[in-house]
């Protein structure tokens, strides 16, 4: 019996031992086998920790190595609320060097979550504050960490075309996001056991992954000209009471944008948009009964500052660019041979093209000119009517391989291709004489700049550049590839070309832009500014000179666009043009040469004094720095002589009457 | 190793002696003299007493040490051993890690540091970008310096230079290159800075204070034209 029972004990007591041995077995299966990848996933989250480190952003430089944009990494406070033990006195002693209020940390501090942000990026100095109290020890639960932040150490010099860089370190928007992925560093890691402290354990897993900086950028700008540029620039945009502007200057024989200045007023802060003629700002004083000068504010002018351009309208927005399209026409009427530089025109003083009426910003008697005087003097006329000695498939043709109407090859985010009636659907009677002045089409500023710098370069188109390359980690430059120069009009016409625009700024409309002794061959333009509704306003303009110095070998390519202001190109622009040309030629180290003599066969342009009532401009203002700016009164022309008279429905001398107005041509 | 006594008839019994020994010592060591001591299998293992020289005399202070005895006696050592061993391990690698902890710290005070310069490095070369920005130059140069730009600019024909481009510049200041027309009667450098009536007319001029000491940083200069 007693055997029995102990049998029975020993048995009970094995198949106790072999249940448990066989749960335990179970149990061993399911976690190592069945679910092994969930527990070590547990296992690993829970002594295993991941420490990411950012890729730096590789930094935008200008063609000397200075620095436009760059990343620099700044302290960023967190906090891990569930480690902190007294919220309230952590919040009080954070607040002051944080800068945050009291309240708000406290807050912050109290959340159920194991991770909240106290403060981004914080400034050196109070990062030294804070870092001195986490020494202490009086923080637990409070950390610190280093996040990347884009500084722009020229302030907002070229703002709009280096774009902006989100909070995550990605480019939105301009050369920030056209070349993200050369800029962008790659991240790094460290994998490493901790102990329950949070250290690290010696010895224990470490796999460390170094991050990779971002390559630089090298831009083909030139730092102290695109200060020169904007700086002129603003105070053309203030003295012009004008909406907005562009100047560019660009190396005549590489084709390097040297400076792309891009200001609005903060109030034409949309792009894209048509802004109406503004009211007088309230720091305008008009000239007095007494003929005193008008004068400005100081301090009022200084509130209205034109600001960076909210986008790189010279690559984004097209502009109507009246007689500077001039150049176009002249060039490819002289490259096809449908006029010579002696062919006489007759222009008269109105003209009809399909039964409009289109008229010179003069009235005029008729006069046999040629193309020179028609180019110095800016006859709207006579340019219509070298046009139609090509015709207008012809004309279109030569606008295209002047670059106009097709994007750039430095493909700028956004980038216009400009709006050029090529179908024929586009077309009415009229184009063939808005097309050739620059009405009845619309480009980008680097466009207009390029079809210049093709004259400058002997009839050979360069591709602008904006970008020269990149510097890789290793330190060396790597140049992009652009494509090859292309001729488009023979060096004998481009040389004509060169002579005529000359005669633009010795004794025709763009005198204001006379650089002596550098030579400058130039053009003004002006055209009418259209209304939000459809029309165009009749006094209201968009201004520009575009040009080359020395004309002779020329260095610098540069154009300036006044948009929306009362004043003519000739007023507005060619001043502006010859500061900021003059500037570069003198930083280039690019000496007056010797004049050269007239190409034979090309009559020169002559002066017709105010017959024209031409408006030349000011002279050529100092640098200096006192706010020596003129304003004109409301009604924009009152310094200029001759108003343009083609207003639809004004009579015209003889009693013709203008049905449309092209232009101002000038 | 035991040591004998020197005696009188000779070394015959230190022979004999050291004879045993070696052995006894033959069972100690695997791999020589095994072969000849060891046994048939299934019979006890009987070390040989050691060859003696004819007409010598036994050793009487030398006693045979029982196998067992003998066995227990390695046994002990090996433990001994086994436990010393252990020991040295443990002490080896907590010595082991307490460098590597030692390392690790200065690993991390090193990557603090390198991190900290990196940052500083960073910082400061914000620093001198915003220093070198144009707007800056211009507020120190127009607002502390009060210098000003000029109301005109002269252009003025720089004399041709042997091997070289003419020179210009501009602002009222004349680059005229050492040597040239404008300074040769000056007797020395007149640097970059010659009055600009001075420089066309070929005058003597002083050079400015601030150059004076050229031909000593830029030795290259002198002669050259």
């Amino acid at each position: 019996m007693t055997a029995g029972r102990s049998a029975w004990r020993y048995l009970g007591l094995m198949a106790g031992l072999a249940a448990c041995l066989s749960a335990v077995l179970v149990q061993l299966v399911r976690v190592q086998v069945l679910n092994s990848a969930k527990y070590q996933q547990e296992a690993d989250s829970e002594y295993v920790r991941t420490i990411s480190f950012y890729g730096e952003r590789g930094a935008i430089l200008d063609r000397n190595g200075y620095e436009l944009a760059m990343s620099v990494p700044m302290t960023t406070v967190y906090a891990d609320p569930y480690q902190v033990t007294n919220p309230r006195a952590e919040a009080a002693a954070l607040a002051g060097p944080l800068a945050v209020p009291e309240a708000t940390l406290q807050a912050e501090l109290s959340q159920p979550s194991g991770f909240v942000y106290l403060a981004h990026t914080i400034p050196s100095s109070q990062a030294a504050k804070v870092q001195k109290l986490l020494n202490s020890g009086q923080l637990p639960g409070i950390y610190t960490m280093q996040q990347p932040k884009r500084f722009h150490p020229a302030g907002q010099l070229a703002l709009p075309l280096l774009g902006e860089v989100g909070a995550d370190g990605t480019g939105l928007s301009g050369l920030e996001y056209k070349y993200n992925s050369l800029l962008e560093g790659k991240p790094g890691k460290l994998v490493e056991d901790m102990d329950p402290a949070g250290g690290e354990i010696p010895g224990g897993l470490r796999q460390y992954q170094a991050p990779v900086r971002g390559d630089d950028l090298v831009l083909t700008i030139d730092e102290p000209l695109q200060y020169d540029a904007e700086e002129a620039l603003a105070r053309a945009i203030i003295a012009a009471q004008a909406q907005s502007g562009m100047a560019l200057i660009m190396s005549s024989k590489t084709g390097d944008l040297l400076a792309v200045a891009e200001l609005a007023t903060p109030s034409a802060s949309q792009p894209g948009t048509l802004q109406e003629p503004p009211a007088l700002p309230e720091w305008f004083v008009p000239e007095t009964a007494s003929g005193t000068p008008e004068h400005l504010n100081q301090a009022a002018l200084e509130r209205v500052q034109p600001v960076e351009a909210p986008s790189a309208s010279a690559f984004t927005t097209v502009y109507a660019p009246g007689s500077t399209e001039k150049l176009v026409t002249v060039s490819a009427a002289l490259q096809t041979g449908a006029v010579t530089p002696s062919t006489l025109i007759q222009v008269p003083n109105t003209y009809d093209v399909a039964g409009t009426f289109i008229h010179d910003a003069w009235v005029h008697p008729t006069l046999d000119w040629t193309p020179s005087n028609i180019i110095a003097h800016s006859s709207d006329i006579g340019t219509v009517e070298i046009a139609q000695r090509m015709g207008l498939a012809e004309l279109l043709d030569w606008v295209k391989r002047f670059g106009e109407g097709e994007t750039t090859d430095i493909g700028f985010p956004g980038e216009s291709a400009g709006l050029v009636p090529f179908l024929p659907s586009e077309q009415s009677g009229t184009t063939i004489a808005t097309v050739p002045v620059g009405e009845g089409i619309a480009v980008t500023a680097v466009q207009m700049v390029d079809a210049y710098n093709t004259i400058a370069n002997g009839g050979v188109f360069v591709p602008p550049k904006l970008v020269s390359g990149y510097i890789g980690p290793n330190g060396h430059e790597h140049l992009f590839g652009y494509p090859r120069p292309h001729r488009v009009v023979s060096k004998l016409v481009a040389a004509e070309m060169t002579q005529m625009l000359e005669g633009v700024v010795t004794v025709g409309t763009g005198q204001a832009a006379n650089l002596e002794p550098y030579t400058v061959a130039g053009k003004t333009g002006t055209a009418l500014y259209p209304k939000a509704g459809g029309g165009y306003h009749n006094s209201y303009f968009i201004s520009s000179f575009a040009g080359f110095a020395p004309a002779e070998d020329p260095a610098v390519t540069a154009l300036v666009v006044v948009v929306g202001t009362h004043q003519y190109g000739a007023e507005a622009s060619a001043p502006v043009f010859a500061m900021i040309v003059r500037d570069a030629l003198q930083r280039l180290g690019v000496p007056p040469a010797k004049h050269e003599p007239p190409l034979p066969g090309v009559p020169l342009a002559t002066s017709i004094g105010n017959a024209e009532g031409e408006a030349a401009g000011p002279a050529l203002p100092g640098l200096s720095g006192a706010p020596d700016i003129r304003v004109n009164s409301g009604a924009a022309t009152t310094n200029q002589k001759g108003r343009p008279q083609g207003v639809a429905g004004a009579p015209l001398a003889g009693g013709a009457v203008a049905t449309q107005s092209l232009g101002v041509g000038h | 190793m035991a040591s004998f006594e020197p005696m009188a008839d000779g070394g015959v019994m230190a022979e004999e002696a050291a004879m045993a020994e070696e052995a006894a010592m033959a069972d100690q060591r695997p791999g020589w003299g095994i072969a000849a001591t060891k046994a048939p299998a299934g019979q006890p293992q009987v070390p040989e007493e050691a060859p003696r020289e004819p007409g010598g005399a036994p050793g009487r202070h030398l006693r045979l040490v029982p196998p067992r005895q003998r066995r227990r006696s390695r046994r002990r050592l090996g433990w001994y051993g086994l436990v010393v061993g252990f020991l040295a391990v443990c002490f080896g690698l907590v010595g082991l890690h307490v460098l590597i902890a030692e390392a690790q710290f200065r690993i991390d005070s090193l990557q603090q540091k390198a991190s900290a310069d990196q940052a500083r490095y960073e910082k400061l070369r914000l620093l001198v970008a915003e220093l070198q920005a144009p707007a800056r130059i211009m507020s120190v140069a127009e607002g502390e310096l009060g210098l000003r730009q000029p109301a005109s600019v002269t252009y003025l024909p720089a004399p041709k230079v042997a091997g070289g481009q003419a020179s210009t510049s501009s602002g009222g200041q004349a680059s005229t290159p050492s040597g040239s027309q404008a300074s040769t009667s000056s007797g020395g450098p007149a640097g970059g800075t010659a009055g600009t009536a001075s420089a066309v007319q070929g005058e003597t001029v002083p050079a400015p204070a601030g150059d004076a000491d050229w031909p000593t940083v830029k030795p290259y200069l002198s002669g050259t034209p």
